[in-house]
């Protein structure tokens, strides 16, 4: 069933990690490190490595002999290698110190579509640079492999930035999330590994895939209709605006009195002539689309068809049945289509049928309407006007 | 600019780690130069081996693969010839140390490998400090420490960057080294230094040097706050090497000895916690009883030997020295004796208590006021003794009791010269001479024997001996020439023989230097002396000394003594500072023990009962003053102002707690940000990254963004270098990527 949560990407500027919100610098910070001293904060593990594992067994050797034959030399050396343990400690503690974390994703995914995203680090510390994490990622839910990344540069001070990227291809059209897992490092002397939960979850979607179809003349552009103009930049004979000549630009277009009047050449642009839209109905109806793979390959026919429709310029309406039909003017507005397609769950609430030949009452007048009807146990097509149109 | 210090590349970190690694190797074997073991042509080779490597680092690219796959069966066949061709286990034990330190030198190493140099060189540098205990051995704890560290931290580094890079076993092709990696064959050291020195940040260096030595303090907490309490006290190490003394002081000595060793002007023993006042202005450390005089020198006789062994102590850590009762000093000083002087202990007298650091296996004889060790120690050997006399007498009932007869029958030799009858008959000579027919009791006779030897010889390092046959000694006796104290004391103990008074030699050491920075009595082993001991035939043994310039018979008169006191030799300087650094080493680390911690936790809590009193006491006075304040008479006036002091201050308490360190950050950048490297800086900095990033380079969306913060920087809203420090970082990161992405 399709949410109510408008689709934002706002989280997308969220910092993470030990710099940033309540875990950064504020008056308790000492109080809340000594704390962490006793009560760990859940997530955070210190595991030895095989260094640190040889050098904690080399303490307990030195330290039996110490104690077997009372020798000073040898409870130096033993609390020495404690203390270095300590020094290892707090050197991993303060490399940690002050990192955020985000993720950066482009502003659309599409199931099926290898995608770049981005982990952006950054220090905060005054002085100290960081070096050697190890972050953890997971992208497409728990049973996703996790992805290794890497920070193998020096981290600067005072706001230096990195940006690690990864590849990832959603597999599904919908939610998914990308989550930090885990940050590790062995910072300093590779005795120990810790590792600091990732607390940053990111919440994406991805729309539907694009499928191959096949197209029937009955979607071939129709006739325009005359007088009739859009408020874009076409080829009507309708002028909409005048702009600054560039290169490339047919000289009849220049707009001679207004280039002499304002000094600069100026050429005309024209309305786009508008032509009778096709109106897109998306009905994910749990009767009607029982099966969940098909109810995919729908919304998948839909968004790839709302493209195609829309970069043909005859896409006009979209209505996404319950939700009250969209005018689609521009790009965003497609988008908006296809986060509405991206958004619709499987297996969602019937609702009763509406009566053939009923018209949504936002559509507007004359408009064609393309619905999708389930075709055999797989296929799916589109009619126009109860017409099959596509099919895929 | 701050940000703009470059990185160490891939190739840099392992260059670094291999010249740490190395030197890591080098510095943990020249322990092997402290070690008493026959180690130092190892310990040479590996220096030479470890040098040479780092002058030219593509040799061991040199070495065929076969060669690294026999180096280690070759290790273990010359182990095992080495163990058993009759050497010290210890020694072997070291020069696998070594060998295996010259070949991880001598090979390329990977992380485990460099792990494996930490550990032997640990191994080394820990076995260096059991067997000697010296200061030495902390200053090569630390530094190793640091060095350890530091290799392990660029390890860490370059295995980070060698997931991406992969340049550790990338090979130099064509450089004419069979299997070099490129950064061997890239490595100029003054390059790598010039780089190092452009990518560090000294804030950082004197953060790491701050850090350091917080390891060292947490050290030193934690070595006095780790409990002790003894589990075995079996010390393995000592039994693994062949005992020998470096020193003359055995049973047995041949004259020049004890000359030898005066030529030496290391430390022999310190005595700490003793008070100036009470000790001797010119004490006598007794170390060996020589009795028997053979083959023309001195010795311990079986039956002297005989004696001491009838008490022997097996683990044990303290006994009682024959002093008993109220009377007499109940001063404690510890004695920490030096590893190859002795086995023998150095005593003044009788004592109360004598307490070892550890259970240890010795002989003690009370009347001959001998504590011999069971081996000859190679490491320090502290005690504490109780109470210990410093008289020149030295009461011996048993001896008292026994006849001639008796003694001799045995074993003991007070009595014998064992010289020919020519050599008999000029000793008699030489006693009738000084017994000028007189019938002399035995101080009366020592008097005048030492002033005969006086007047005959002078004091001297080198002693001059007639040629001829017979005894040395008394070769030395009928010449003039000038001899050191073994041969006067020698001498005079054939002369009291001859003339009937049972004598004795002593060896030993003679004095000390009092150290005012350590508060304890540094004895030298140039100070190290031979004495007689005179039977006086009514129950004690007088010390008479017969070398020119020491008293000779007994103990000085008062004046004397104090005169002695007074002109004790004071160590300053340097030399006394180590030596002082040396007694706090042994105070406060190889002698730290329960008792010593408990002794510290008591002086703890002590000192903080102290101060919680202090505290409680301040507390009571101020709330006191408080209160007779609050209590005065005021107007309504001076209660309104009273309030509006405590407002002010409670808001100025929460202000500070709420913005005190952004405040303070902030006052910090302004004062930071003013003049050449303020505002005007911040807009230069951002015109020339400007500059080197135009439009239409790089990644197209990343360039834009930084550009329009650039510019931001650049005309807007002036904008503090803190802030803007990550914006010419990503700038950096903008160009550089516009390097990559150059069509």
């Amino acid at each position: 069933m399709p949410t109510s949560r408008p689709l934002t990407f706002s989280d997308a500027e969220t910092w993470a990690g030990p710099g940033a919100g309540r875990d950064a610098a504020g008056p308790g910070r000492w109080v809340t490190l000594f704390w962490a001293l006793i009560y760990p904060p859940r997530g955070e593990r210190v595991a030895p490595t095989t260094s640190g594992v040889v050098l904690i067994s080399l303490a307990i050797g030195v330290g039996t002999a110490a104690y077997n034959t009372a020798n000073n030399i040898l409870f130096l050396t033993l609390a020495l290698l404690l203390s270095c343990l300590v020094l290892s400690g707090v050197l991993s503690w303060m490399n940690l110190q002050r990192i955020t974390w985000r993720v950066r994703t482009e502003r659309a995914l599409r199931a099926g579509r290898t995608t770049t995203l981005g982990l952006e680090v950054r220090n905060g510390k005054r002085l100290l640079p960081t070096y050697g994490l190890a972050f953890e990622m997971q992208a497409g839910g728990e049973k996703a492999p996790r992805v290794p990344l890497a920070l193998t540069s020096r981290l600067d001070p005072a706001g230096g930035e990195t940006c690690l990227e990864w590849e990832w291809r959603p597999e599904r059209r919908g939610e998914s999330t990308i989550v930090l897992v885990r940050v590790s490092s062995l910072f300093p002397f590779g005795f120990l590994k810790k590792s600091y939960p990732g607390r940053l979850t990111r919440r994406v979607w991805a729309w539907p895939a694009t499928v191959v179809y096949e197209r029937h003349p009955l979607l071939a552009p129709a006739r325009r209709t005359a007088g009739e103009t859009l408020a874009r930049v076409g080829q009507s004979d309708d002028l909409l605006a005048l702009r600054r000549y560039a290169s490339g630009d047919s000289p009849r277009l220049i707009h001679w009195k207004a280039s002499a009047r304002t000094g600069e050449w100026l050429v005309r642009q024209y309305a786009a002539e508008a032509e009778q839209g096709l109106s897109l109905v998306v009905d994910a109806d749990a009767l009607r689309w029982p099966r969940p793979e098909q109810l995919e390959l729908m919304l998948s026919l839909a968004a790839t068809l709302a493209e195609d429709l829309f970069r043909e310029g005859r896409l006009a309406w979209v209505e996404v049945v319950p939700e009250p039909a969209r005018r689609v003017r521009r790009v965003t507005d497609l988008e908006a289509v296809l986060d509405q397609l991206a958004r619709i769950a499987p297996g969602g609430e019937t609702r009763p049928e509406r009566p053939t030949g009923q018209r949504p009452a936002t559509t507007g007048p004359g408009q064609h309407r393309v619905s999708f009807v389930p075709e055999g146990n797989r296929g799916v097509g589109a009619y126009l006007d109860g017409q099959r149109a596509a099919r895929a | 600019m701050d940000n703009a210090r470059p990185e160490l590349e891939t190739d840099d970190l392992h260059q670094l780690r291999w010249a740490l690694g190395n030197v890591l190797a080098m510095l943990s074997a020249s322990c092997g130069l402290f070690l008493d073991l026959d180690v130092v042509p190892w310990v040479l080779a590996v220096l030479v081996v470890g040098v040479t490597v780092c002058r030219w680092p593509t040799l061991p690219g040199w070495i065929p693969s076969w060669g690294h796959r026999l180096a280690f069966p070759l290790i273990v066949v010359a182990v095992t010839v080495d163990f058993y061709g009759g050497t010290d286990t210890l020694t072997a034990l070291v020069r696998v140390q070594l060998l295996l330190l010259t070949y991880r030198i001598i090979s390329y190493r990977k992380r485990r490998d460099d792990l494996q140099v930490v550990l032997l060189g640990l191994f080394l540098v820990v076995l260096t400090g059991v067997m000697t205990l010296s200061l030495a051995f902390a200053v090569q704890l630390f530094v190793f420490t640091g060095c350890a560290l530091a290799l392990l931290l660029v390890t860490t580094l370059a295995d980070v960057t060698r997931g991406v890079n992969g340049t550790a076993d990338t090979v130099a092709a064509g450089a004419g080294h069979r299997s070099a990696p490129a950064w061997a064959a890239e490595l100029r050291w003054g390059r790598l230094l010039r780089r190092l020195r452009s990518a560090v940040d000294w804030r950082i260096v004197a953060l790491a040097v701050g850090l350091f030595g917080g390891v060292v303090a947490v050290t030193a907490m934690l070595f006095t706050a780790i409990p002790r309490f003894e589990l075995g006290r079996s010390f393995f190490l000592d039994q693994l090497i062949t005992k020998k003394t470096r020193t003359g002081f055995s049973e047995s000595i041949q004259f020049g000895d004890v000359t030898r060793i005066q030529e030496d002007t290391s430390v022999a023993f310190t005595v700490d916690g003793a008070s100036p006042d009470r000790l001797p202005g010119v004490p006598y450390w007794r170390m060996v009883v020589l009795d028997e005089h053979r083959d023309g020198g001195f010795r311990s006789s079986a039956g002297l030997r005989a004696e001491l062994a009838r008490r022997s102590w097996q683990r044990r850590a303290a006994v009682e020295g024959g002093v008993t009762g109220l009377k007499g000093s109940r001063e404690r000083w510890t004695f920490y004796l030096e590893p190859g002087i002795s086995r023998y202990l150095p005593l003044t007298g009788a004592y109360r208590e004598l307490r070892f650091n550890r259970p240890m296996n010795f002989q003690q004889n009370i009347p001959l006021r001998m504590v011999a060790l069971a081996n000859d120690p190679s490491e320090l050997v502290g005690f504490e003794i109780t109470g210990m006399e410093s008289s020149a007498i030295l009461p011996d009932a048993v001896q008292a009791e026994r006849t001639r007869e008796a003694a001799e029958a045995a074993g003991l030799g007070y009595w014998r010269v064992a010289a020919s009858a020519e050599d008999r008959a000029r000793l008699k000579r030489w006693v009738n001479e000084i017994q000028d027919g007189d019938d002399l009791t035995a101080e009366a006779f020592a008097q005048r024997a030492a002033r005969w030897l006086a007047a005959r010889h002078r004091y001297g390092l080198e002693s001059e001996l007639p040629a001829g046959s017979g005894d040395a000694v008394v070769r030395w006796l009928e010449g003039r020439g000038p001899g050191h104290c073994e041969l006067f004391a020698a001498g005079f103990a054939l002369l009291a023989r001859t003339a009937g008074h049972p004598a004795r030699l002593v060896t030993g050491f003679k004095g000390g230097s009092w150290n005012e920075f350590s508060g304890s009595l540094i004895v030298r082993n140039s100070m190290a002396h031979a004495w007689c001991e005179l039977w006086d035939g009514s129950g004690a043994w007088i010390r008479v000394d017969p070398t020119p310039g020491a008293y000779a018979v007994g103990d000085p008169d008062p004046e004397l003594a104090a005169a002695q006191q007074r002109s004790r030799t004071i160590d300053g300087g340097w030399g006394a500072r180590l030596d002082g650094l040396r007694v706090f080493w042994y105070r406060r680390v190889v002698n730290f023990d329960q008792a010593a911690q408990l002794e510290l936790v008591e002086d703890v809590r002590g000192g903080v009962r102290l101060w919680l009193e202090r505290g409680r006491t301040w507390l009571k006075g101020v709330s006191d003053d408080a209160m007779a304040w609050v209590k005065r008479p005021r107007s309504a006036e001076q209660w309104r102002l009273v309030l509006i002091f405590f407002v002010a201050l409670s808001l100025s308490l929460w202000a500070g707690l709420r913005w005190g360190e952004p405040a303070l950050w902030w006052l910090v950048a302004r004062l930071r940000g003013r003049g050449r490297r303020g505002q005007a800086a911040v807009r230069r900095e951002a015109a020339r990254w400007l500059r080197r990033l135009p439009p239409g380079r790089g990644v197209a969306g990343e360039v834009s963004r930084v550009r329009a913060e650039l510019e931001a920087l650049r005309f807007g809203r002036p904008v503090e270098r803190d802030a803007a420090r990550h914006i010419f970082v990503r700038a950096r990161q903008a160009v550089r990527g516009a390097r990559w992405h150059r069509p």
